[in-house]
């Protein structure tokens, strides 16, 4: 409560200095007002969110890489709100360059809208205000559906499994009409979603090292100090101080935001023998995939050099704390395109024989790789086997028999 | 152990900025009257000596930090390298302190530059928080705010800052007749709507240039529209005429120019980035400008104090806008 000691200067005569008892009044009944205001319960600002989609990834460098800014306000069944105004920082990593090209494309916005993204060290900034809006018709409602607002462009620098962009946390801000534009505003309460390291368990077969026998997959390669310490998927090289024992060989693994979306992260990781995807370490049984954006739904891709790619039949939450898991031995259904390799009675794997990795087994991975590579020894594609040998077995067991099988992958 | 006795009557002569043509450089020559008798009308203990301290403005509080010397003579040359600036100024005090420890009182003639001595207390509309009936300081936490004063018109540089401020003012007199500044100074305010000089607690505002008299006073901030007192104030170089913007919005020249945050609480209507008394379309550009192209700093256009131009700083913008003040 402000004291009523007047503050007037010296030389200035105030009236409530004249009119003391009527002020008395007036402030007693500020008093009862702000008490009962403090009675009442406090008025939750509205939320909105934004994140962002992978939508392009070439892999490459000066590939695209392209991400999709969405928004959505934060609870369903609300009125849609009419945007007026954000500003949000982007970050980029290293791994990425800025566009020389416009930066942002496809925005969504109307007219009336004054919209850009500034190229600044290190981060795209994003600035929309809608002084020239007027009408309901020409303003871009917010819904709790995600929405594009604008597609932010990079281009690769140096290829990574994960590139990183993200949101700032501390300028993020939004604002919406609260009447028809042009009328009073008020802010969101912004929530930009922010990466996370995922964690995902997942268990396959690979058709060329498994034996029905001992149910288990092959660690020939593993045997003869075979498995290079760094993975051979140029998505992403990471390396391991050591293999582990019980390694099959190395796998990577994808995720998708649809079915049919870019890869927004690559990670390669290890195959234990017994089928499960396992940490450097060897023991750990999930997996962390860095992810910008963020802990939600998710397709996962597993490819490994010379088998068929596959994708989980629907998609998977991962978060960072619980972890999803993924069986892909324990159904076809459990591929997308309900077509894995049945290994044995209610058993499948990946198709043996893409030793090309074009997502076919056909005469390219016969003459390519197999002929090419017959009679070697060692890390080599055409050993779809993984015994370390590239001969007969290779050929008739894995590429003849499944000539004229393809991915599924989309 | 020196002992206070109020003795001495002391009279400081002039203070003038001669320049020195030898050296090249402004000086100021500073002369007394010796100190003779106390205030009995006996003589005092030789020898006498005079301390000397200097300071950037009148009324300030002598000190080991403004200290300057210590001399039996009565007339110091001061070549203080600020004097080279005819847009500063230095402001001496003296006092004198006989054999026994006996001092005098401070001289209270500071030089030749007149002056008025004012007192503010004001708020800023978008730092002002109700809650707490103060202003944020989240420029100063965030290690943003700047030593130099950003109003070209008196450059003050602050060595540390050893309050909090909020941030930095201009402080200006306009004559009744014709409005024109008669004289005007940078300052700090401080969260509790003090102004203050940039020791962070003298709230005495000594304003040079301006002989004693009528003044409208005019608070400007960087992104804020001014507030003038409706009233001209006779403001004099011996005691501080204070002016109260917080709690009274008839102080102000316009009743639309005070921007209500309260009951009982007035201010600055934030949004006026380009300093031309209208909250307009010329502020949007300028804030849309820095939001294009700044992240993290002391700018014109965040107008919430938080250290970076967003939405929320068009936000109060857009909720202003239209806004004029005298």
């Amino acid at each position: 409560m402000k004291s009523c000691q007047p503050r007037a200067s010296a030389c200035l005569q105030r009236p409530c200095r004249q009119a003391h008892r009527s002020g008395v009044r007036i402030r007693s009944l500020w008093c009862v007002i702000l008490l009962l205001c403090g009675l009442a319960p406090p008025l939750a600002a509205e939320e909105c969110a934004f994140r962002l989609i992978v939508t392009a990834n070439q892999a490459s460098v000066d590939g695209d890489f392209f991400v999709d800014l969405q928004m959505r306000t934060a609870e369903a069944g609300r009125s849609a709100r009419w945007l007026q105004s954000l500003t949000l920082d982007v970050q980029y990593g290293s791994a990425l360059a800025a566009y020389s090209d416009t930066c942002a494309v496809n925005w969504t916005l109307g007219p009336g809208y004054e919209a850009s993204v500034s190229k600044l060290t290190g981060y795209y900034r994003v600035l929309v205000t809608a002084n020239g809006v007027s009408g309901a018709d020409a303003a871009w409602s917010a819904t709790s559906d995600w929405q594009r607002l604008v597609t932010l462009r990079w281009k690769i620098a140096a290829v990574s499994g994960s590139y990183q962009v993200a949101m700032s946390q501390d300028t993020d801000a939004a604002a919406y009409f609260i009447d028809t534009p042009p009328g009073d505003l008020a802010e969101w309460s912004t929530t930009p979603i922010a990466p996370a390291n995922l964690k995902l368990a997942a268990k396959l077969f690979l058709q060329g090292p498994y034996s029905v026998a001992g149910d288990t997959m092959s660690t020939a390669l593993r045997n003869s100090d075979l498995i290079p310490k760094t993975s051979p998927y140029a998505e992403d090289r990471r390396t391991v101080a050591a293999v582990p024992a019980a390694v099959t060989d190395w796998l990577l693994l994808q995720l998708r935001s649809s079915a049919t979306g870019a890869v927004v992260v690559s990670r390669s990781v290890l195959l234990r023998k017994d089928g499960r995807v396992v940490d450097d370490d060897g023991i750990s049984e999930q997996v962390i995939i860095p992810s910008l954006e963020g802990e939600k739904e998710y397709y996962v891709v597993a490819r490994h050099r010379n088998h068929l790619g596959v994708m989980s039949a629907h998609s998977l939450t991962l978060n960072a704390t619980t972890g999803a898991e993924h069986d892909f031995t324990s159904g076809a259904d459990q591929y997308y395109g309900g077509d894995g390799k049945q290994l044995a009675e209610g058993l499948y794997g990946l198709y043996s024989g893409d030793a090309s990795q074009d997502g076919y087994v056909n005469a390219i991975d016969l003459y390519l790789y197999w002929l090419a590579q017959n009679g070697q020894k060692g890390y080599l594609s055409g050993d779809m086997s993984l015994d370390s040998y590239v001969n007969a077995m290779d050929l008739y067991l894995h590429w003849l028999a499944n000539n004229g099988v393809s991915s599924k992958i989309p | 152990m020196i002992k206070r006795y109020g003795i001495f009557c002391f009279f400081l002569l002039w203070l003038a900025g001669l320049a020195n043509a030898p050296l090249l450089r402004a000086s100021a020559a500073l002369s007394w009257n010796p100190v003779t008798q106390n205030t009995a009308g006996g003589s005092v203990a030789a020898p006498v000596y005079y301390y000397v301290y200097r300071d950037t403005f009148p009324s300030f509080q002598p000190g080991d930090a403004t200290f300057l010397t210590a001399t039996t003579d009565t007339f110091i040359l001061d070549a203080d390298s600020r004097l080279d600036d005819p847009a500063k100024n230095l402001f001496y005090r003296v006092k004198a302190v006989d054999a026994w420890g006996n001092e005098s009182d401070y001289a209270q003639t500071t030089g030749e530059a007149p002056f008025v001595l004012t007192g503010v207390r004001i708020w800023l509309g978008s730092a002002y928080q109700a809650e707490a009936d103060s202003m944020v300081c989240a420029l100063k936490d965030l290690d943003l705010l700047p030593f130099l004063s950003p109003y070209p018109e008196s450059p003050r540089h602050a060595p540390a800052f050893a309050e909090p401020p909020v941030d930095w003012l201009l402080v200006q007199l306009l004559r009744p007749g014709d409005l024109q500044v008669a004289g005007e100074k940078s300052f700090l305010l401080q969260s509790d709507g003090t102004v203050t000089e940039l020791d962070g607690k003298n709230p005495v505002l000594g304003i040079p240039g301006a002989e004693p008299g009528l003044y409208h006073i005019r608070i400007r901030h960087r992104n804020h529209l001014a507030a003038t007192t409706h009233q001209a104030l006779a403001l004099n170089a011996d005691n501080a005429v204070e002016v109260d913007f917080r709690a009274d919005s008839t102080l102000y020249a316009a009743p639309k120019s005070a921007c209500r945050l309260g009951p009982e609480a007035w201010g600055l209507w934030p949004g006026d980035l380009d300093q031309d008394g209208a909250i307009a379309v010329t502020d949007y550009v300028l804030w849309r400008a820095h939001a294009q192209s700044d992240a993290l700093g002391y700018q014109r256009a965040d107008l919430n104090f938080d250290g970076r131009v967003t939405t929320r700083d068009y936000v109060i913008w857009y909720r202003n806008a239209r806004r004029t003040a005298p």
